[in-house]
């Protein structure tokens, strides 16, 4: 079972320029950075000439022996002391010295937490106790407690390690004032700004370039070229900065763009606060590419990526044993300043609309623009297909193809039907919901964020009676249903109201409500002996014609019937006259 | 013309959304397995991260503490430990609003048999009767396969089900419910 974010889910408007150029730095570095081979060289020299390597894998097995007594496992594990330190081979070949530091460095994985130095920190004496407690040998045996003794004082090789270690960190220090790498002896602008572009492996780059694309091109659609650069480049460098100066060693370098990644998905977060991310979710029940799902943004990133971080920022980021080998907290730091950017960005914009992106207006003027119907709703269905949540757009488009279908079915137009239906059945729905979930509905009445209640009714009055519309909604929903007629009810327009309460009824005919509905059509159409119906008023009315065309062009309904005594029946041109 | 002011009328469909079209027998149709399990799939890859939060910083006091893997202390704080993103990730939102967040974006949500859900009901399906659907080599969650209104063993002994919400066919990007590709 796999879960996977796949941004807004919606097709990109423009190509992301900047992203693209800033994953193409990462791949171009990757594969030729000048500086790369002299870093590695060097600190393969720098290891072997400090010693440190075997003053640390004297220090283990001094130490594990002291607390083991097991010879054999002991000295297995000093192997893996020191992750990315060469094995003890001859400084000429080189390659083999790669070799054997990625060998080790992949073994020494599972042992992160045990195999760091305690020389830096600030307590060593309960580094070394912890480091005991953690140590889980290979068969999982519980490590005993350590006695109340200070071990450090009664290893004599700790002294000639911690020697070692310092020499290794002043050159450390040395090579990277030379190669330009971050480290904490070596924090300024280039390093950091070089810093983002590097990556340490394939894995380390693909992680990120993924991350990346995804979020950032909804970002870069959202911003202006120039702010998202400099907001980009000011949270990563950011995460960067506070991670060297915070939790920085002497030993360890900083590389990778995820500070990057993390500031676009900071200002994803802020800018798209109120959209839904799509998951692709796949579960392994058949030869398939996973099923799309929806979440609401708010809620998705605080889970799946903020929570990570601090999960595993707790886990090995801020403890004894030193740095962790994920950055979790330079990540947490870029996502905090991209996120705070980007709110100051709306508060200047001081932009309420809940749009993708920035020109929503310069969207509706050219749909204005469009005097050919065929093209207005190839134009407003490409819009949508760019921004969803473009209500005013789908409102435009379904009031468009609505006429079309109306003319159509008195003049029967091929091209009309072919674009105009499909667009209904694929907007309407959407239109619904918004209405439905919209805060001004929830708040008493009103339709969506983005649509007056005026504009809702406009709509649904261009819909003609003889559509019949359970073609274009037929699984709503029956909350949202409901709602659209309460709205519509609300406004004054009764047909239209009844009209969807009637579609509620032909889907869900079974329903709780429903007898309650046909009372208050048949009280409101018929009257009742008690409160008879001002006749004469209701069939001057415009409500009274379109409940005659709905009766007559509609095809049937679960209401239709209770129409039937008040337009059905009785000859209606003579009675319009009779009442006139 | 505008219709005489049916406010009583409004207000009964009012009161029929806000109490829930879920609470409507005609209404219910049950969410199937493979439904069921994409929204299990999006809740834990939500819910393992906050168990991570509340879980390393107690694990790692637990160890310097050097609490034995079968002392009573081992057993009983983790067990709180779990309680507390458990309950704000799946007991919580299922009591309030009868549906986790993966349920919501699969569109399915959790409705008792009759009437509303009460606390201990929930509680019992989220935490009980879950294990216990799980225990016995999932056969409790795999008989939804047989069951007529597609009922695991928690939602039996609990006496709810997981209904599907109607969604519309197409065009529901960014909404409620599946696209099946």
């Amino acid at each position: 079972m796999l879960v996977f974010p796949l941004g807004l889910g919606t097709k990109l408007r423009w190509t992301p320029v900047l992203t693209l150029g800033i994953i193409a730095l990462w791949i171009g570095d990757f594969l030729w950075d000048p500086f790369r081979s002299a870093i590695s060289e060097d600190l393969n020299v720098a290891a072997a000439q400090s010693g440190i390597k075997d003053t640390s894998r004297n220090l283990f097995v001094e130490y594990c022996l002291k607390t083991r007594g097991i010879h054999a496992q002991c000295t297995e594990f000093s192997k893996l002391i020191w992750a990315g330190f060469p094995a003890k081979t001859k400084l000429k070949d080189l390659q083999k010295i790669q070799n054997s530091l990625e060998q080790e460095f992949e073994k020494s994985l599972a042992f992160k937490d045990s195999l760091k130095d305690c020389a830096d920190s600030e307590r060593p004496k309960n580094c070394i106790k912890y480091k005991e407690i953690f140590w889980k040998f290979s068969k999982g045996t519980q490590a005993q407690p350590v006695p109340k003794t200070n071990l450090i004082s009664n290893l004599p090789s700790y002294r000639a390690y911690a020697k070692a270690s310092a020499d290794f960190g002043r050159r450390m220090v040395k090579i990277c004032q030379i190669n330009h790498c971050l480290i904490k002896g070596n924090i300024e602008l280039k390093p950091i700004l070089l810093a983002q572009i590097r990556h340490g492996s394939l894995m380390h780059l693909l992680g990120n370039l993924i991350a990346f694309l995804i979020f950032s091109s909804y970002v870069e659609q959202r911003l202006r070229p120039s702010h998202y650069g400099v907001f980009l480049l000011l949270s990563g460098s950011f995460g960067m900065l506070v991670h060297a100066l915070v939790w920085g060693s002497y030993d360890s370098f900083i590389i990778g763009g995820s500070t990057l990644v993390s500031g676009a998905v900071g200002l994803f977060y802020v800018l798209f606060f109120h959209h839904k991310l799509c998951l692709r979710v796949f579960i392994p029940r058949k030869f398939y590419l996973g099923t799309n799902f929806y979440a609401p943004i708010k809620y998705v990133i605080p889970l799946m990526f903020i929570m990570s971080d601090i999960a595993g920022g707790l886990n090995s980021g801020y403890n004894e044993f030193g740095l962790p080998r994920v950055a979790h907290f330079a990540h947490l730091s870029s996502f905090v300043l991209g996120a705070l950017l980007g709110w100051i960005l709306l508060s200047v914009e001081k932009s309420k609309q809940r749009s993708f992106y920035r020109d929503i207006h310069i969207d509706l003027q050219a749909l204005k623009r469009v005097t050919n119907p065929l093209q207005f709703l190839s134009l407003a269905d490409q819009i949508l297909s760019w921004d969803p949540h473009q209500d005013r757009v789908r409102l435009y488009g379904l009031k468009v193809a609505f006429e079309w279908l109306a003319k159509a079915a008195d003049h029967p137009a091929p091209e009309l039907l072919a674009k105009g239906e499909p667009f209904c059945r694929k907007h309407l729905p959407m239109l619904l919901q918004d209405v439905s979930h919209s805060s001004h509905f929830r708040k008493g009445g009103g339709a969506s964020d983005k649509i007056s209640p005026q504009s809702l009714v406009s709509l649904f009055n261009a819909i003609p009676p003889s559509i019949a519309l359970h073609r274009f909604l037929p699984k709503s929903p029956p909350d949202e249903i409901l709602n659209t007629g309460f709205v519509l009810l609300n406004q004054g327009s009764f047909f239209n109201g009844v009209r969807m309460f009637d579609l509620f009824l032909s889907l869900y005919p079974d329903s709780w409500i429903g007898p309650k509905i046909e009372n208050f059509v048949r009280e409101s159409l018929i009257g009742s002996p008690s409160a008879p119906i001002k006749r004469l008023a209701f069939v001057k009315s415009a409500d009274y014609q379109k409940f005659v065309d709905y009766y007559r062009k509609h095809p049937p309904t679960y209401l239709k019937p209770l129409m039937e005594p008040m337009v059905g029946g009785v000859d209606l041109d003579k009675r319009v006259k009779l009442s006139l | 013309m505008k219709p005489e002011p049916q406010t009583k009328f409004l207000k009964e469909i009012w009161i029929y959304n806000r109490v829930g079209w879920h609470h409507d027998p005609a209404l219910r149709v049950p969410a199937g397995l493979v439904l069921r399990l994409y929204a299990a799939t999006i809740d834990y890859a939500f819910f393992f991260p906050l168990y991570l939060v509340f879980r390393n910083p107690v694990e790692r006091s637990l160890e310097m503490l050097a609490v034995g893997p079968g002392s009573i202390g081992a057993i009983i704080i983790p067990s709180f430990v779990f309680a507390i993103p458990w309950a704000l990730y799946f007991f919580l939102p299922t009591f309030l609003w009868g549906k986790t967040l993966g349920k919501s974006a699969v569109g399915l949500r959790v409705a008792a048999d009759r009437g509303p859900g009460h606390f201990f009901q929930i509680l019992m399906r989220e935490s009980v009767g879950k294990i216990l659907a799980v225990i016995p080599l999932f056969l409790g969650v795999l008989l939804a396969l047989a069951h007529p209104q597609k009922k695991m063993l928690h939602d039996i002994l609990t006496q709810t089900m997981v209904l599907k919400v109607p969604c519309p066919n197409e065009g529901d990007k960014q909404g409620r419910g599946s696209k099946t590709q």
